[in-house]
């Protein structure tokens, strides 16, 4: 049979753990096998917990900020005073240098230039941060899947029609697009039918982002369905008379599973970085709210006095997306060694 | 092949067509931007924003806009509302900074990215590997602005190694003109070389 155009080829299985006793491998299931040779990577699983972690941090941010700073992450202070080590303290000094980081519950990583504490910022900038980089995986993904089922299991002009869509929006340099549609839409908000959200809204960046990496994740995908379309099991399939809805969820979205995992926890990690690009820039997050991204732009304009805005932010940044990078990879490892996928830029 | 290269192109040139209406949409669905009344300025009366719109061909239907702007492209004359000036001409005055800093930068990282892949496949699962890997997932983990913020301080701040900011032309002083670039040139590589050194090597953490 002639082999399609972009065919990926689609190892028959993993290789088993190795180290192992046989009796402990035979006959259990492909996520067992994957779960033993996860296990074995400690670098990998502490990577995860890592991130739980920064999750749980994230999460308990209005905690803190209610019983430890006493502050919200949007409250001013540029006039107050705190008191530290018996002396009282202009919060910000008279010539615009805020506190620095110190021991204490208040203000244990200073403030910025509007009074505002650092750490009750950091918390609730992680919470939107992560928020926009799971939902915009989400959206990502499901779009994804879809056009690559679509294209996939149809072929012929679906396909290409399909595939003309993802070349256009591959076309465009992914800051570029973000950025554009980030300032488009941020005046006028967006309204789609029913649909309706406001410019100032968390989904505008969720969508933006969202939508950007589909191509990125979508052509992979595509080209394993494509391969797999060609195997006997969808030939019985066909034959038994399903119909192309059972085929593509039943027969062909399984068999993708593992590869979509993969791809899921690699995207939150762009995702991210890529929120905190556009925020930034001023297309992402909206002032006042808080993310890594625009702590990062506020911070950056005191740089030189109140270098501690700026590093704060983006060392969670760096240790969040290296955690989930480093998660993913070991995640592709056990669920299937030999494969080569790789989210690309 | 001849067909196949045919209709490679033809999708090509549908998707440039599909572009360039996206980008002009992208620009025109922007509320609040009203060129005319930015050019007219504050509290113009609607005469003269009016009477800017009308220069500015902005009291066309879309698709003549289109049209219009299409033309001025391909025969260079697009003008900047904003700054009043030749577009092209403003490409042609970034070029020479851009390529620079492209060029420069994807030497050092495609020459590091050669020697890591090099010294993480001969070292393979050995100290030497991991570390690399390591440095290459560090490397493609972090917002490059970021990177650049933080060398910006420590190094040209903090211990005035490098000159904060400005571009000296490659004709007016090469020395000087490679002097200001190190910094950015490295920080762009600190990314790409995860990416070129195949980040993972043949070996990843699992060995």
């Amino acid at each position: 049979m002639a082999t399609p155009l972009g065919e990926v080829e689609v190892p028959d299985g993993p290789p088993l753990p190795v180290g192992i006793p046989k009796s402990q491998i035979q006959g259990r299931s492909p996520w067992y096998l994957a779960w033993l040779r996860l296990r074995r990577n400690k670098v990998a699983l502490g990577c995860g917990v890592l991130f739980i972690l920064i999750v749980v941090f994230s999460l308990s941010a209005p905690l803190w900020s209610e019983f430890v700073a006493q502050t919200g992450p949007n409250d001013n202070h540029i006039t107050d005073t705190v008191v530290i080590d018996g002396n009282e303290t202009d919060i910000v000094a008279p010539d615009g240098t805020p506190l620095g980081p110190g021991l204490r519950g208040k203000y244990l990583l200073g403030a910025d230039q509007n009074g505002r504490d650092v750490m009750v910022r950091l918390m609730y900038g992680g919470r939107t941060s992560i928020y926009i980089g799971v939902a915009a995986a989400a959206v990502t993904t499901v779009l994804a899947v879809l056009v690559a089922l679509l294209s996939g299991y149809y072929r012929g002009w679906i396909d290409s029609v399909l595939s003309r869509v993802l070349d256009i929006i591959w076309a465009f340099p992914v800051l570029l697009l973000g950025i554009a549609l980030g300032t488009a839409l941020a005046i006028g908000g967006l309204k789609v039918g029913p649909l309706a959200i406001a410019g100032d809204s968390i989904w505008i960046p969720i969508l933006i982002i969202g939508l950007v990496y589909v191509p990125y994740m979508a052509r992979p995908l595509r080209g394993e369905i494509l391969a797999l379309r060609e195997k006997e099991f969808v030939e019985a399939a066909v034959a038994q008379g399903m119909g192309p809805i059972r085929i593509m969820g039943g027969e062909l979205l399984p068999n993708i599973v593992s590869t979509i995992i993969v791809f899921f926890t690699l995207n939150i990690a762009n995702n991210m970085l890529l929120e905190s690009a556009l925020s930034f820039l001023g297309a992402g997050v909206r002032p006042p709210n808080a993310s890594w991204g625009t702590m990062i732009a506020d911070g950056y304009q005191m740089i030189y006095t109140a270098p501690h805005l700026t590093v704060v932010p983006g060392l969670m940044i760096v240790i969040t997306v290296l955690s989930l990078n480093v998660f993913g990879d070991g995640l592709r490892d056990a669920m299937d060694p030999k494969a080569k996928i790789r989210l690309e830029h | 092949m001849g067909r196949f290269v045919v209709k490679r192109l033809i999708g090509m040139v549908a998707v440039l067509f599909a572009i360039s209406i996206i980008v002009f949409l992208i620009f025109n669905v922007i509320p609040n931007s009203d060129p005319a009344a930015r050019i007219a300025g504050k509290n113009a009366d609607p005469d003269l924003i009016a009477r800017v719109n009308i220069d500015l061909g902005l009291d066309q239907p879309l698709p003549v806009q289109y049209l219009t702007m299409m033309r001025q492209i391909f025969t260079g004359q697009l003008t900047s509302y904003a700054s009043n000036r030749n577009v092209v001409e403003q490409i042609w005055e970034g070029l020479p900074a851009t390529f620079s800093l492209c060029i420069g930068a994807a030497v050092i990282w495609m020459s590091l990215a050669v020697l890591f892949g090099y010294l993480s496949a001969v070292h393979s699962g050995r100290f030497a590997d991991r570390a690399l890997t390591v440095l290459s997932l560090v490397g493609i983990s972090m917002p490059v602005f970021w990177l650049a913020a933080i060398l910006l301080y420590f190094l040209s701040f903090k211990v005035q190694l490098f000159p904060t900011g400005s571009y000296v032309p490659l004709t007016e002083d090469p020395l000087d003109w490679a002097y200001h670039l190190v910094l950015p040139w490295f920080t762009l590589a600190v990314l790409f070389i995860g990416f070129y050194s195949g980040c993972c090597g043949p070996t990843c953490w699992t060995r």
